[in-house]
């Protein structure tokens, strides 16, 4: 599981393995303010990074931040 | 004589198993099941006045409607004290006795709980029940009932527990109010400095104990099937199923075959602690299909799980998210789903 989260503190207070940050609380996979096909890209992003996290061995609490 | 009221579930009270967890709230006069067990060894100190038997699914359907009519029964029945459980590790049961607990407080009577250590019902109950340890299942009955039946004896009667009593119960983190000579803020002050100098210092309040999850292995993502799922209370217009906007009692799953996108005519976020507007615009900024879809017909993900699944996070206790993540799971096995997409605000 990598869990797509606003306010990573909080995933990582509860020892989530794979977080991955998002965007804002109320669009955690978008941005109201873009053009949608910036927004589009934005998506691919961090759903990419966060297929990567799948893909990756972790330990302990582990981010992955999306460019 | 002490009145005790006593709550157990389709199970115990000999009405089947998971088949029958849809049991409605029901009540019968005097003892049911483990109950002559615990009359056996109340003796003269008190008389199980009447069962109360409830499906453990009914119980999470409408708690508030369950703890309602628990507690017109606890009027009916006069009841002194409420005893509930043990619920071992069944989790919805033991959620369900935190929910007895949760209406013999609202009635102004006292209630002893039973079940083992790591049941999630443990966190729901209310903070001054005693909470027995009990085994893992009922091959640990006649001990848990033995100890349980001594607790209640003190609680019934008003008597604070003896030190080999509350080895019985499970120790809980609750926190009282007190009196202090010094103000909060002296005392963060002073707690602060002997820390940076190195010394020792005692904490007032322990931080909150979540167990470590172990991390699942790797998966290679473009042979995997993957299943999106939310806390974030993205439902079908309408929300079919009632999907609470805070304090979730369930998960939720929508089927999206044949789906590319989750169109804004079709669902709606019906989250209570977040304002939903950009996500109702265009759902897909919850739970991102559209990206999926499209990293699917690319082959980057190797197949898609049919359905999605919701719930709510906001203020729902962990304890009970976590009997969700277990029930999830289940599913997930029984679906060959390999990897997950959990998305939050």
């Amino acid at each position: 599981m990598a869990m797509i989260s606003a306010i990573p503190p909080v995933p990582e207070m509860m020892g989530v393995p794979r977080i991955v940050p998002g965007s804002s609380i109320t669009c955690v996979l978008g941005n109201p303010d873009f053009p949608v096909s910036q927004e589009q890209a934005l998506r691919r992003r961090i759903v990419s990074k966060a297929l990567e996290a799948l893909e990756t061995r972790v330990v302990d609490t582990t981010y992955f931040q999306a460019a | 004589m002490t009145r005790v009221m006593h709550y157990i579930n389709q199970f115990f009270g000999g009405i089947g198993g998971e088949d029958k967890a849809e049991y409605p709230l029901t009540v019968t006069a005097g003892t049911l099941g483990p109950g002559r067990l615990l009359a056996g060894k109340l003796g003269d100190a008190g008389t199980i006045v009447a069962t109360i038997v409830c499906g453990d699914n009914t119980a999470q359907y409408s708690p508030e409607h369950i703890k309602q009519e628990i507690v017109a029964l606890l009027e009916q029945y006069e009841a002194d004290i409420l005893v509930a459980g043990p619920a071992f590790s069944s989790g919805r049961y033991g959620l369900a006795c935190a929910e007895a607990a949760e209406a013999a407080q609202i009635y102004g009577i006292q209630s002893v709980v039973g079940m083992h250590p790591e049941n999630p019902g443990i966190d729901l109950c209310p903070a001054d029940v005693m909470i027995v340890k009990a085994g893992e299942s009922a091959v640990d009955m006649a001990a848990s009932m033995e100890h349980l039946c001594r607790v209640l004896v003190r609680q019934a009667a008003g008597e604070p527990l003896g030190s080999e009593e509350l080895a019985y119960c499970i120790k809980r983190d609750i926190r009282c109010n007190t009196a202090s000579r010094k103000k909060g803020a002296t005392r963060a002050v002073d707690m602060l400095l002997t820390k940076i100098g190195g010394g020792k210092f005692e904490s007032e309040q322990l931080p909150p104990h979540f167990s470590r999850i172990e991390p699942a292995p790797p998966i290679e993502v473009p042979l995997s099937k993957i299943a999106l799922v939310s806390t974030g209370g993205l439902v079908p217009k309408g929300n079919p199923d009632r999907l609470e906007a805070s304090s979730a009692t369930k998960w939720v799953s929508y089927s999206i075959a044949g789906r590319a996108s989750l169109t804004p005519e079709d669902f709606e976020c019906i989250h209570g602690g977040i304002d939903v507007t950009h996500i109702n615009a265009y759902p897909n900024r919850l739970i991102p299909l559209d990206i999926c879809s499209e990293f699917r017909a690319k082959g980057l993900i190797g197949a898609l799980d049919d359905e999605y699944y919701v719930t709510v996070g906001n203020l729902t206790p962990v304890a009970r998210a976590e009997q969700f993540a277990i029930e999830l799971t289940a599913r997930f096995r029984e679906k060959e789903v390999h990897g997950v997409l959990l998305t939050s605000s």
